[in-house]
C-alpha cells in the first residue's frame, strides 16, 4: 500500500511542476508500484485537463474552426547527458583508459535496440528454427521492434501491455509497439489481461482489436485470414463487407478468403493450448536438466578442474556450496555470503542470485599456476556498476586475477604483472561489447584462458572465441582467496569503498589450473 | 447526365464527423497529454498536432469503432514524440512510468459537456481567495511561484488553497452528477 496522502501531494507537484528529482523518483515508484496510484493519477490528471478546458473555452472552437495552421518548428534541446557520462567516468581510474572502437562479432546485424524499441519478452522458445532475417533470440530475450520469422516450432511472447501471444511456426509477426502487431502468417493465440485491453493484430487489411479477452487468428496468406474468439470479445475494423458483424463475440468464429466472409464456430482445437505450451516448456527443459547432469558429472572429473560448483540442492540460509571438482577437500569448499537460491537455466537447476552489493561466494585455493581457465554460465540482469566482477582472486599480489564486465558490456580480464599500483602493472585482455541491454536476464557461458606457456590470453562466450591478445609478461597465476560476483575493495589504491558487485545469476562455475582448448571449451557449453 | 455536385463530398464529410468527435473529446484527450506533459502551451500545442492528425487520418478512422481509443493511440503517440524530441521544459516521467500508465484501463470519459458545465457551476462556490489561485493557475498559466507573487502569499500555501480546490471541485461535480442521476 501507499500513502494517499502523499501520492496527492506528488501528483499536484506534477502537474504544477514542482517535482525535485527526489519526489519524481518517489512519484514514480509509487506509479510503477500500484495499479491503484496509476488510476488516481490518470483521474487527477483528467480533472487537471477538464480545469484547463473550462479556462480555454471559447478557444476551443477557434481550434476547431480555423484551418489548422502548421506545427511550431521547435528546436531540439539537448540534455546534459556530457556531464552523467563524465561522472561516470571520473568514478575510478587506472581501468577506465581510452578504449579502441572495435567491432562487435557477436552482434553484428543486431544492433542494440535503444529501450524505447523494445515491445515484448521472448518468455519461451519451444523448439524453434528461425528464418535467415527474421530475428535469432533466446528466451528470456528483450524483443524490439521488428520482424520474427520462424519456420517452425512455438514461441510465447509477453507484450510490456501485458498481452500473451503464442505463435505457432512457421508464421512471421511484426511487433509494432508494446500492444501492436502484424501478423503476416500463421497461427497466434493472445490472451489479453484487463490492463491489457486495446491490443491489437493486424493483419493484411483486417484490424483485430481486442477488447478484454482471448483470441485466435489464423492467416494462411494475404487474402485469407480467421479470426476465432475464444472467450470475451474483440472488435473487428478494417475493409470489412457491409454485412460483416464488427463485433466478434466468445465462440464465435469468421473466415475471410478471397475478400468472401463466412461466420462458424470458433474452434479452441485448432489452435496451440497454452496448458500443453507450457507442459512442452517443462519436458524441454527437463530433457535438458537431465542431460546437464550427466555433462556436469563427466565435467567435475576433468583434469586439473581444482574449484567446480554446480549451484544444485543450494537452500535459503545455506552457508556453504561445496566444491565439486573430483578430489576436492572441505577447506576448498565456497562460503555464501548474502545471495539467494534463485531458479538457473531451467526451472528445475539451481543458482544463486547476486543482487545486493555484498552478495559474493567466498573460496580459497592455495599455490600458483602458469596457467588458468576460468568458465562460468551467468546471467547478467543488469551492469549497474563501472566494474560487475564476476571473480576477483588474491587481492593485491602479484598474479591477482579480475575477471569482469564493464559497464559497457565488454569482457575484462586483468592478470596483475607487477605490485605497483598502476596501469600497466596489468596484463589485460577486452572482449568487443558480449552484452547488450538485449542480453539482459539471458544465460550465457562465459570462459577465458589465461596460457602461461604459449603467453595468450582468450575470451570466449557461449563456446566461441570473441578475443585473443598476447602477454606482454607472465606471471604466475595467484591462487588464494577468491570472490565470485565480487571484488574485496581492501587495497590500498582505493582510499573509499567501491562497489564492484555482480548484478544476475550464476549457476554453474569451473576454475582450472590449465589453459582448456577452443574444443574442451565448446564441449563445457 | 452529369449529377449536382453534392455540397461536400462523402470523404469532407466524414472527416468533419471526425473532427466532431475529436471536439467532443478534447477535454479527455487534452487531460490524457497533459498526464504525459504538464505544461499547459506545450500540450496546447500538442493538441493542435494531434488535431492534425486527426484530421489527415480521419479516412482511417471507421464510424461505429471506438472513437476514444483510436484517438488516445494518436495522443499518445504525439506526446511521446514531443518528449522524446526534448521539447518538454518541465520534468516528465520516465518511458517506463508512461508505459505502464499507458496499459492502465481507462476509457476516455464521454460526457465532459455535462462535466464542464457543472464544473462551471461549482466554480462559483468556491470561496474567493480559491476562485483567484485557480484562475491564475488555469486561466493565466501562472504556476504557484507566481501565484505567490501576485497574491501576496507564499508558495506552500499556494499549493495547499490550489490542492484544495480541486478537491472540492472534484466532489462538487461528482456530488451534482449523482445527483441529477438519482
Amino acid at each position: 500500500m501507499f500513502d494517499e496522502a502523499r501520492l496527492e501531494r506528488l501528483i499536484a507537484a506534477y502537474l504544477d511542476q514542482e517535482l525535485t528529482a527526489d519526489e519524481k523518483r518517489e512519484l514514480e515508484e509509487m506509479l510503477l508500484a500500484s495499479s491503484r496510484a496509476r488510476e488516481v493519477f490518470l483521474d487527477r490528471a483528467e480533472w487537471h485537463g477538464l480545469l484547463r478546458e473550462q479556462a480555454l473555452q471559447g478557444h476551443a472552437t477557434l481550434l476547431m474552426a480555423a484551418e489548422a495552421p502548421a506545427p511550431k518548428l521547435v528546436p531540439f534541446r539537448r540534455k546534459a547527458w556530457l556531464g552523467a557520462a563524465l561522472a561516470a567516468c571520473i568514478a575510478l581510474g587506472w581501468w577506465l583508459l581510452p578504449r579502441h572502437a572495435t567491432e562487435n562479432p557477436l552482434n553484428a546485424g543486431q544492433e542494440m535496440a535503444p529501450a524505447s524499441e523494445r515491445v515484448a519478452l521472448l518468455a519461451q522458445a519451444i523448439d524453434v528454427t528461425w528464418e535467415e532475417g527474421g530475428g535469432n533470440f533466446g528466451a528470456g530475450s528483450a524483443l524490439p521492434k521488428g520482424w520474427l520469422k520462424i519456420s517452425s516450432g512455438t514461441l510465447r511472447l509477453d507484450f510490456y501491455s501485458g498481452a500473451r501471444v503464442i505463435l505457432e511456426g512457421p508464421a512471421s509477426i511484426e511487433l509494432l509497439s508494446p500492444d501492436l502487431a502484424r501478423l503476416e502468417k500463421g497461427k497466434l493465440t493472445a490472451r489479453v489481461p484487463p490492463p491489457a485491453e486495446g491490443f491489437t493484430v493486424i493483419s493484411s487489411d483486417l484490424r483485430v482489436v481486442d477488447r478484454g479477452t482471448e483470441f485466435g487468428m489464423n492467416v494462411s496468406g494475404a487474402n485469407d485470414c480467421e479470426v476465432h474468439v475464444f472467450d470475451g470479445e474483440v472488435e473487428l475494423q478494417g475493409e470489412l463487407p457491409e454485412a460483416a458483424e464488427k463485433a466478434l463475440y466468445q465462440g464465435n468464429a469468421v473466415s475471410i478468403r478471397e475478400g468472401r466472409w463466412t461466420a462458424f464456430p470458433a474452434n479452441r482445437k485448432s489452435f496451440a493450448d497454452p496448458a500443453a505450451v507450457l507442459t512442452a516448456a517443462v519436458r524441454e527443459s527437463e530433457a535438458q536438466w537431465t542431460a546437464w547432469q550427466k555433462a556436469s558429472r563427466e565435467l567435475g572429473g576433468m583434469p586439473d578442474l581444482i574449484v567446480y560448483f554446480d549451484f544444485e540442492g543450494l537452500h535459503s540460509g545455506d552457508a556453504v556450496i561445496p566444491n565439486r571438482a573430483a578430489g576436492a577437500d572441505e577447506s576448498s569448499d565456497g562460503s555464501v555470503i548474502g545471495c539467494d537460491p534463485l531458479p538457473g537455466r531451467w526451472a528445475q537447476k539451481g543458482a544463486l542470485g547476486f543482487g545486493k552489493t555484498s552478495d559474493r561466494v567466498r573460496f580459497r585455493t592455495t599455490g600458483t599456476t602458469p596457467s588458468l581457465t576460468m568458465m562460468a554460465r551467468v546471467r547478467v540482469d543488469s551492469l549497474p556498476q563501472s566494474h560487475n566482477h564476476l571473480l576477483s582472486m588474491a587481492p593485491e599480489k602479484v598474479g591477482e586475477v579480475h575477471w569482469k564486465i564493464d559497464q559497457s558490456g565488454c569482457l575484462v580480464l586483468g592478470v596483475r604483472a607487477e605490485a605497483k599500483l598502476a596501469y600497466e602493472a596489468w596484463e589485460r585482455l577486452e572482449s568487443p561489447q558480449i552484452v547488450t541491454e538485449q542480453d539482459f536476464g539471458r544465460w550465457m557461458q562465459l570462459a577465458t584462458v589465461i596460457d602461461g606457456s604459449q603467453g595468450v590470453m582468450k575470451h570466449f562466450v557461449n563456446g566461441r572465441e570473441v578475443a585473443s591478445a598476447r602477454m606482454k609478461r607472465r606471471p604466475p597465476i595467484q591462487l588464494g582467496l577468491a570472490n565470485l560476483g565480487n571484488f574485496d575493495a581492501s587495497a590500498p589504491e582505493f582510499e573509499r569503498s567501491i562497489v564492484r558487485s555482480f548484478n544476475g545469476r550464476i549457476d554453474e562455475f569451473a576454475l582450472f589450473t590449465r589453459a582448456l582448448d577452443a574444443e574442451e571449451i565448446a564441449a563445457m557449453k | 447526365m452529369p449529377e449536382q455536385p453534392p455540397r461536400m463530398t462523402q470523404e469532407e464529410a466524414h472527416t468533419a464527423a471526425v473532427q466532431g468527435l475529436f471536439l467532443q473529446f478534447q477535454p479527455a484527450v487534452r487531460g490524457y497529454v497533459l498526464s504525459m506533459i504538464p505544461d499547459f502551451s506545450l500540450a496546447d500545442d500538442v493538441m493542435q498536432e494531434i488535431f492534425l492528425v486527426v484530421t489527415r487520418k480521419a479516412a482511417s478512422f471507421e464510424i461505429g469503432t471506438s472513437f476514444p481509443a483510436w484517438v488516445r493511440t494518436i495522443a499518445r503517440f504525439k506526446a511521446l514524440e514531443t518528449i522524446r524530441a526534448g521539447r518538454s521544459r518541465c520534468e516528465t516521467l520516465s518511458e517506463e512510468v508512461l508505459q505502464a500508465l499507458g496499459a492502465e484501463r481507462s476509457e476516455f470519459h464521454g460526457d465532459t459537456d455535462e462535466r464542464l458545465a457543472l464544473l462551471a457551476a461549482c466554480l462559483q462556490e468556491l470561496a474567493p481567495q480559491a476562485r483567484r489561485s485557480i484562475d491564475l493557475r488555469y486561466k493565466q498559466d501562472h504556476l504557484p511561484p507566481q501565484i505567490a507573487g501576485l497574491m501576496g502569499c507564499t508558495v506552500p500555501s499556494v499549493n495547499v488553497t490550489l490542492s484544495r480546490a480541486r478537491a472540492f471541485l472534484r466532489d462538487c461535480v461528482l456530488r451534482k452528477m449523482d445527483a441529477a442521476k438519482t
